[in-house]
């Protein structure tokens, strides 16, 4: 029975993981959840730090900047 | 005469960069990497197909330009003069 | 260290931030930044500064290699180092100009502004970067000049007066040799001075092309008249159309030779390391479970891929190498007029060279290509080049399919197959390229620099290798490990039913799912073993072998899956459905990693689909001509 239990929570934190790389939006909100939870301190703030949806704006989409002399953003 | 014309060797001196539009970014680029009126170019090597691209040599750097980058730039019409050039350190007139 | 404030020009306040001697001693670090022109030999400079304690990550929201790391000055006072990507100039062209000047600006976002630019300019090549001094020193930041590379003014016969360039400048001044141990030391000591004042800008109308032929004359003198010999002579080689075509391809095949053959000792030894670690883990836990996944799982799956390591850490070196000499760029001059018959430029020759290590580090360094649709091109292409992950499953089925046969008394039949696989892939790029621009009217500019030739140095060759170690590593351990143990579970759960036969991969959902992939895949001549074995390939393809083992119940105690596969394939195959998988894994987009590091790069999902879509339709289109014809001709 132990063993199922560690087996399934290693499979949890796996499928997690690639939760959280693939579609960062649908892990979000854990996040936030996890940082209610925790008091305040260092983990709390990284959990909100993860919580955090990525601002989209800089170079990684930039398209053009060839053009408008690097005036992308 | 171009840059394109100089043959194998040879060097010249730069009159000016032909921008082909008002924000040619590769006119902007050539001047902002030394291709200024006054500066003498030589052609150190040229590509193995159809003399494409070129490597020239200016001061104390060498660049490899593709023809149509080359075109831009316009030599002063002095003709060609075999190598050695100038030592890249004075300034030609 | 003498700070020799230029005479500010009439009109121009020179008030800016005040001397700030406590900065460093406690508390915060002092933030510099290192800036400067490619080939300014920062890089090496920033090796030697920080030494083992970097960090490299990505600055937030880009794809930017944000490489950080920490000193202590000789009096203890704490220095944070970015060495920011280089620039000709302020004007950015390419992302990686873009963040560099937002960061020198002050105006990125996330990034502090650094409390000091450290300009790094080359002796050897002063007109030019002397040109971005002097536009760094317009924004008015406390700033300090490196002169870099001072050890090879004697062998160009230059010799340069820096105290007054430092004072002609306005700006305090300090020699390096980046590449010599303590060559540093002078910078590490003006670090522990007060900052200096910012500089007072230049009027706005001067001609800085004019300026810097002020300084050189005035600064710089002429000891011996001459040439620069060593590039006239090498370059007339290397860059002569047919001897610098021969270079290029003795060059590469080398490094392919070494790849391939130089690598397999270290291979094998780590083979048998992971397979004994396995062992060990085994006998250690009970029988169950929890000993399944941490073996077959765990062990088993980061196992096939770090014996990978030594193929991509000799690439890497190659490659790193022929970098850091000068030699890269003249390669991608002999090959632009090639890459221009494809649509592209040469510039896009290091990304695709470095593809056939890895696609993820080969799309990492498509930031170099300046045109948007270029770099696209070149991300969407990089794929096809052969991976060095590709190379287990073609050893696998060319080892048991294709007989060890002489062709034309020289060549080795396998060996002509691997080739024209390769081959394959490089053709396929090229056309695919020339469609996807075809109708373009844009200009690729080339504009390259071609540096001085350098001897690589070993120290910073290690660091470099060892950096990339690291990233691979990290990589095994986070994406691979956790596919590992989710196909695990996938192909042992559900499990058989008490008195079941046959291999326990039929009951459960990974068995089910390659059932239900077959009809897919019956046209292009794949049994559902195959498609059960294409899903782990997706994390990593050479987890496709291991997967065919486990498929074929081939024991696990056997240390060399391949070898016992080999027998029982050829028995089980037809040549057709052989040659049908080693074409359709010349296309297909069967890595996870990569189509992340796509959507990462362009940050667009529409990238990453239209690259999967493509592939998988070549893959498909190709894998069902190449059996059915193979059908035809074998009866």
């Amino acid at each position: 029975m132990v063993q199922v239990s560690v087996v399934c929570l290693v499979l949890a934190f796996c499928l997690l993981y690639w939760l959280q790389r693939l579609a960062p939006a649908l892990t979000a909100p854990l996040w936030r959840g996890g940082a209610r939870l925790l008091p305040a301190g260092a983990w709390r703030e990284q959990c909100e730090q993860r919580g955090r949806l990525p601002v989209k704006s800089g170079c990684g989409q930039c398209n053009g900047c060839d053009r408008t002399g690097g005036g992308c953003h | 005469m171009l840059l394109t014309n100089l043959p194998l060797l040879h060097s010249g001196v730069i009159d000016h960069v032909q921008a082909r539009s008002a924000q040619d970014m590769v006119a902007r680029r050539l001047s902002e990497l030394g291709f200024v009126p006054g500066e003498p170019v030589r052609v150190v090597a040229l590509g193995p197909v159809g003399h494409d691209p070129m490597a020239v040599e200016i001061g104390f750097t060498r660049f490899a330009l593709r023809r149509a980058e080359a075109e831009r730039i316009v030599l002063r019409q002095a003709g060609a003069t075999p190598a050695p050039s100038t030592p890249p350190l004075e300034v030609a007139a | 260290m003498t700070v020799m404030p230029a005479t500010p020009p009439a009109g121009v306040t020179t008030l800016h931030g005040v001397h700030n001697d406590a900065t460093g001693q406690a508390g915060a670090p002092l933030r510099v930044a290192l800036v400067g022109n490619p080939n300014c030999g920062k890089t090496a400079l920033f090796n030697q500064l920080t030494g083992s304690r970097q960090k490299v990550a990505n600055y937030a929201g880009v794809t930017v290699e944000r490489k950080a790391g920490r000193l202590v000055t000789p009096a203890g006072r704490k220095v944070q180092v970015l060495d920011l990507p280089g620039t000709y100039s302020l004007t950015a062209t390419s992302p990686d100009e873009a963040v560099t000047r937002d960061v020198c600006m002050g105006r990125y976002k996330g990034e502090p502004a650094p409390d000091l630019l450290i300009c790094v300019i080359a002796a050897t090549n002063l007109r030019l970067h002397l040109r971005f001094v002097l536009e760094l020193k317009q924004l008015g930041r406390p700033m300090l000049v490196v002169l870099n590379m001072v050890d090879t003014l004697e062998r160009q016969g230059l010799s340069v007066d820096v105290p007054r360039l430092g004072a002609e400048l306005g700006l305090p001044i300090v020699t390096a040799v980046g590449t010599r141990r303590g060559g540093a030391a002078e910078l590490l000591a003006a670090l522990d001075q007060p900052l200096p004042t910012p500089p007072a800008p230049l009027p706005p109308t001067t001609d800085l092309h004019a300026e810097v032929h002020r300084l050189l004359n005035s600064c710089v003198t002429r000891t011996r008249t001459g040439r620069k010999k060593l590039e006239d002579v090498l370059d007339r080689w290397v860059l002569h159309p047919v001897w610098g075509m021969a270079i290029l391809f003795v060059l590469l095949f080398i490094m392919f030779q070494a790849v391939f053959s130089w690598a397999q000792p270290f291979m094998d030894g780590l083979q048998s390391l992971m397979d004994g670690f396995g062992a060990f883990v085994g006998s250690i836990l009970p029988e169950g479970v929890l000993r399944g996944l941490a073996v077959d799982g765990i062990i088993a799956g980061a196992g096939t891929v770090i014996v990978f390591l030594p193929q991509i850490l000799i690439l890497f070196l190659w490659i790193l190498a022929l970098e850091e000499s000068g030699y890269l760029p003249r390669a991608a001059f002999m090959l632009d007029r090639l890459m221009a018959s494809a649509g592209l430029s040469g510039r896009s020759f290091i990304p695709l060279l470095s593809s056939f290590a890895c696609a993820v580090p080969g799309i990492m360094s498509t930031r170099t290509i300046q045109n948007p649709r270029d770099r696209m091109v070149t991300i969407l292409i990089a794929p096809l080049m052969t991976c060095s992950a590709r190379l287990p499953v073609y050893a696998l089925l060319i080892g048991a399919f294709i007989p060890h046969r002489q062709v034309l008394g020289v060549f080795n039949l396998q060996g002509l197959v691997l080739f024209a696989l390769y081959a394959l892939g490089i053709l396929s790029a090229l056309v695919v390229a020339r469609v996807l621009k075809t109708g373009e009217r844009e200009e690729h500019p080339l504009l390259l620099e071609l540096p001085d030739y350098r001897m690589p140095s070993l120290r910073n060759l290690a660091q470099e290798l060892w950096q990339r170690a690291r990233i691979f590593l990290s990589r095994v351990g986070g994406i691979i490990v956790t596919l590992s143990v989710i196909m695990w579970a996938l192909s042992s759960y559900p499990a058989p039913p008490p008195g079941a036969t046959g291999p326990a991969i039929d009951w459960s959902l990974a068995g089910r799912i390659g059932h239900f992939m077959l009809p897919l895949f019956q046209p292009i001549g794949f049994n559902w073993q195959i498609c059960v074995a294409l899903i782990p390939g997706l994390a990593a393809r050479e987890v496709a072998v291991s997967a065919l083992g486990t498929v074929y119940s081939v024991g696990a105690a056997d240390t060399d899956t391949a070898a016992s596969l080999m027998p029982l394939l050829s028995s089980q195959w037809s040549l057709a459905t052989a040659l049908s998988l080693l074409v359709w894994y010349v296309y297909a987009p069967q890595c996870f990693s990569t189509l992340a590091v796509i959507r990462r790069e362009t940050a667009s999902w529409r990238m990453v689909w239209v690259t999967a879509l493509y592939l998988f339709a070549m893959a498909y289109g190709a894998a069902f001509i190449t059996y059915h014809i193979t059908r035809m001709l074998a009866g």
